[in-house]
């Protein structure tokens, strides 16, 4: 603005300085001399005065002045300057205007193109010259000029700049070619709408990269979709960039906008799963973020949109943008289930370890090289050691038996061939030892191991003896008991034999060997009581073929040969209901030997028992004799023989009935079991 | 040979002895003597050279039946028949080594005991018989010819019991 200031204006500025001042001093100077006539002393003194104050004003007047001019000569520099600058914008513009990649337009107030910059070649395909006249919407394929059109209509009727309005035209060669418009309304100095002045801006390339753009992240976004991990990216602030549907699905929202662009820190991952807070400035995910790492961590929670937490395992990998950290991606699942499934098998695994340590057994597992794998206290307790280390991996046979090899008769080597339990009863010192070993199979029955078991014994065995022993000595002292009832029977016997051979009296003879006969039934009892396993029981078919022997010896005399035929089919009998059944086929026997086949007559005595379901069994003692002789009343006996019958029959709650004719004689005996169970009690010494 | 055959009794039960006296004399047999103790049977036995002894095995004192019939048994050769109340697989294992002639359980009547006493003279005198016979073939055997052994009927079956017995 301010022009080099040269010596030739200096003078000239000074001329018009004196100039001034000299009209100023003339006009003043001539009023003053007016003045002055009326008084000369005054006047002198006047004039001395006036001339100062002429010379004074002159000078104000001439600076004045000549502060106006030098303003004047200053604005006219300026414009000048101006005028030079426009002319070099205009040069600027222009070349910018034909170099521009945008082309720049005007168009009058109808649209018709005034001018066109020439890089209507380069977008287009066309001459300035041929544009020229033509309108914009020319130069658009239909549909989209009559649009176009339209919008330009109101914009030229509001008289508003408009800024990229995208529109689509027709290159020369066919081609379409998307332009970004922008422009401004131009006016006369009545403000009247002449047109429009504006650029256009080719921007098929950046429509194609946006659409490339949009299609890549739809492809990214259906990828993130599609996977079944949960996805949240976050930029630097901690600001959630993006999220995947597993995102949403698992973290219960319904859509992206309410995640994205929030502080993703705050909203899921704010409070530990202890309930306690969790500061954005401890949180793991956040400081690997800022340290750029990697991170991976499944002990914590995400909180979700309805306020409660899952069980989460994530990975955070950093984002990178031209080896810039920029945020980072997140993924994450769900591991409620799996953390359920875990303890789960924690639980079975404690469970199993608890019984498996409170067993009384020694329990070892062991793999094919009969190396132990896992024990239990019981085995570290019987084997001494501390810790199961000093047992693991060890051959089970130095850890249990303290020997270079197996031990003979080993029931883990003998496994190993059969692949079934296999057992054994072991020795060692004073203690016994119950040793089981079973294979463990896969599931396609191949050997992978076994459960070695060793059972202390030593009680039992010890109770097992003492049992032995009681039972021995209860064997021992039973037959000692029979020993000696026989014997006190023999002494018996023998008096009464004493007795018979001084006695002349045939009645009390037979008196006599009547209970003699009757003594050795009840030492027949007694001697099968022996034979018996159990020495309270007797088996009922040897007793009665011992008395019939004894008695057939009695009374087998002369010639006469009477057969015997015994089937007695009841299972052992207590003492109590053997005795009195011994007494009672005694007796019967021996009144048919003694009676029913008289003067040498031959015949056979058949005896049978058997069992009637099982509440009761069935004797029946039956001869082909003679017959009952008349007078005789089995039911009113007068014989000591039948009334013991009837004592006995009553002792065991029995019934008695017979027939009897010319054919012979048959007495059924029939005895509850409730008899023998109500005695057994009593029969079992 | 009219003289009666002597039957000795041992029996530590003074009744049931005297019964057995009874019931032998009835059956017509002479009673060299009636004992109580294995001892005393020994004694009587080399003293009165029975025919038959009529062993209890429960006796009084501390020498059983069986020790005391072995003992006789392989002395003098006198047949013993065994008389007890009580019988087991053990006890029999060891009268069987005594090779008895009989086997009496108590109670007895008179016709067990008749019964067992006429078998077991019966057989003692058929062994003695076999005896005499078989002496007279060696003295036969050994005029013949003095290179033949005259085969043992017994050794053969003697042998294998010793051996199972010594097994238990």
């Amino acid at each position: 603005m301010t022009g080099t200031i040269s010596y030739g204006e200096e003078l000239k500025r000074l001329r018009d300085f004196l100039a001034i001042f000299l009209v100023a001093a003339m006009v003043f100077g001539a009023y003053d001399l007016m003045d002055t006539r009326l008084n000369i002393w005054e006047g002198i003194q006047n004039e001395l005065f006036h001339l100062g104050l002429t010379l004074l004003l002159s000078a104000l007047v001439a600076v004045i002045g000549y502060g106006i001019l030098m303003r004047m000569g200053s604005l006219s520099a300026e414009r000048d300057e101006a005028h030079a600058e426009r002319k070099t914008n205009e040069e600027r513009f222009r070349q910018l205007v034909e170099t521009s990649s945008d082309r720049v337009w005007e168009v009058d107030k109808t649209g018709t193109y005034t001018y066109v910059s020439p890089r209507i070649r380069n977008l287009l395909g066309y001459e300035p010259e041929e544009i020229i006249g033509k309108t914009p919407f020319d130069l658009m394929p239909p549909g989209e000029s009559e649009k176009i059109a339209g919008i330009f209509e109101g914009i030229v009727t509001a008289q508003k700049p408009f800024a990229e309005l995208e529109n689509i035209n027709l290159h020369k060669d066919g081609r379409r070619v998307v332009l970004e418009t922008s422009g401004v309304p131009f006016f006369d100095d009545k403000h009247t709408i002449l047109g429009y002045r504006g650029i256009d801006r080719d921007i098929t390339g950046r429509k194609r990269a946006e659409e490339a753009l949009r299609a890549s992240s739809e492809r990214v976004q259906l990828l993130l979709n599609s996977t079944a991990e949960a996805i949240y990216g976050m930029n630097m602030q901690g600001l959630c960039t993006l999220c995947n549907a597993a995102f949403l699905k698992t973290m219960g929202y319904d859509r992206p906008e309410q995640i994205l662009g929030r502080n993703i820190h705050d909203l899921i991952h704010h409070i530990h799963t202890g309930g306690t807070p969790n500061e954005l400035n401890d949180c793991r995910i956040y400081k690997a973020l800022l340290r750029g790492e990697e991170m991976h961590a499944d002990d914590e929670v995400f909180w979700r949109s309805d306020r409660t937490s899952i069980p989460v395992e994530y990975w955070s990998y950093p984002m990178r943008k031209d080896g810039i950290i920029v945020g980072a991606v997140v993924t994450f699942f769900d591991i409620t289930e799996r953390k359920a499934a875990k303890e789960q098998l924690q639980k079975a695994v404690l469970r199993w370890q608890s019984t498996f340590d409170a067993t009384l057994d020694a329990i070892c597992l062991i793999d094919t090289d009969q190396r132990i794998v896992q024990c239990n206290r019981t085995m570290m307790e019987m084997v001494g050691a501390k810790n199961p280390d000093e047992i693991m991996g060890r051959h089970c046979w130095e850890v249990v038996h303290g020997t270079t090899e197996p031990i003979p008769g080993c029931p883990v080597v003998r496994m190993w061939n059969t692949l079934t339990r296999e057992t054994l009863e072991l020795q060692v010192g004073d203690r016994w030892f119950f040793i089981t070993a079973d294979p463990v199979l896969d599931e396609a029955r191949t050997l992978v191991g076994a459960v070695h078991i060793v059972r202390d014994i030593t009680k039992r065995k010890v109770a097992e003896e003492q049992l032995h022993t009681l039972l021995r000595e209860k064997e021992i002292l039973l037959r000692e008991i029979h020993h000696r009832v026989r014997n006190i029977i023999q002494l018996a016997v023998s008096m009464m034999n004493i007795e018979v051979r001084r006695e002349s009296d045939k009645r009390v003879r037979e008196a006599i060997l009547g209970t003699q006969i009757r003594l050795m039934a009840i030492a027949s009892t007694f001697n099968r009581l022996y034979y018996s396993e159990n020495v309270s029981r007797v088996n009922l078919q040897q007793v009665v073929r011992s008395i019939v022997d004894s008695l057939l010896s009695a009374y087998q005399t002369g010639d006469r040969t009477i057969q015997t035929d015994i089937h007695i089919d009841i299972t052992e009998l207590g003492v109590d209901l053997a005795l009195p059944l011994a007494l009672i086929t005694s007796e019967l026997v021996s009144n048919s030997l003694r009676h029913a086949f008289p003067e040498g007559r031959s015949g056979m005595v058949t005896i049978t028992g058997s069992e009637e379901g099982k509440e009761r069994f069935i004797m029946t003692v039956r001869d082909n004799g003679s017959g009952l002789p008349e007078g005789i009343n089995p039911a009113e006996p007068d014989t000591t023989g039948l009334t013991l019958v009837r004592f006995l029959l009553q002792q065991i709650d029995g019934t008695l009935s017979y027939t009897s004719s010319g054919e012979g004689t048959s007495f059924t005996i029939t005895v509850s079991r409730d008899a023998e169970s109500n005695k057994s009690g009593v029969s079992e010494v | 040979m009219t003289e009666k055959i002597r039957i000795l009794i041992v029996e530590d039960e003074a009744l049931v002895a005297e019964d057995l006296r009874g019931m032998l004399l009835g059956f017509g047999y002479e009673i060299p003597g009636v004992t109580g103790t294995g001892e005393g049977a020994i004694t009587l036995a080399g003293e009165t050279h029975p025919d038959l002894i009529l062993m209890d095995i429960n006796l009084s004192g501390a020498m059983d039946g069986i020790t005391a019939g072995g003992e006789i048994r392989s002395r003098w050769g006198i047949p013993i028949i065994y008389a007890t109340a009580f019988i087991t697989p053990e006890i029999i294992e060891r009268a069987k080594k005594t090779v008895p002639s009989g086997y009496i359980l108590k109670p007895f009547n008179e016709q067990q005991i008749q019964t067992t006493v006429e078998i077991a003279l019966y057989y003692a005198s058929i062994e003695r018989q076999l005896k005499e016979r078989d002496d007279t073939i060696r003295t036969l055997l050994n005029a013949t010819s003095g290179q033949t052994i005259p085969p043992d009927r017994h050794s053969g079956n003697r042998h294998d019991v010793a051996k199972k017995d010594s097994d238990r």
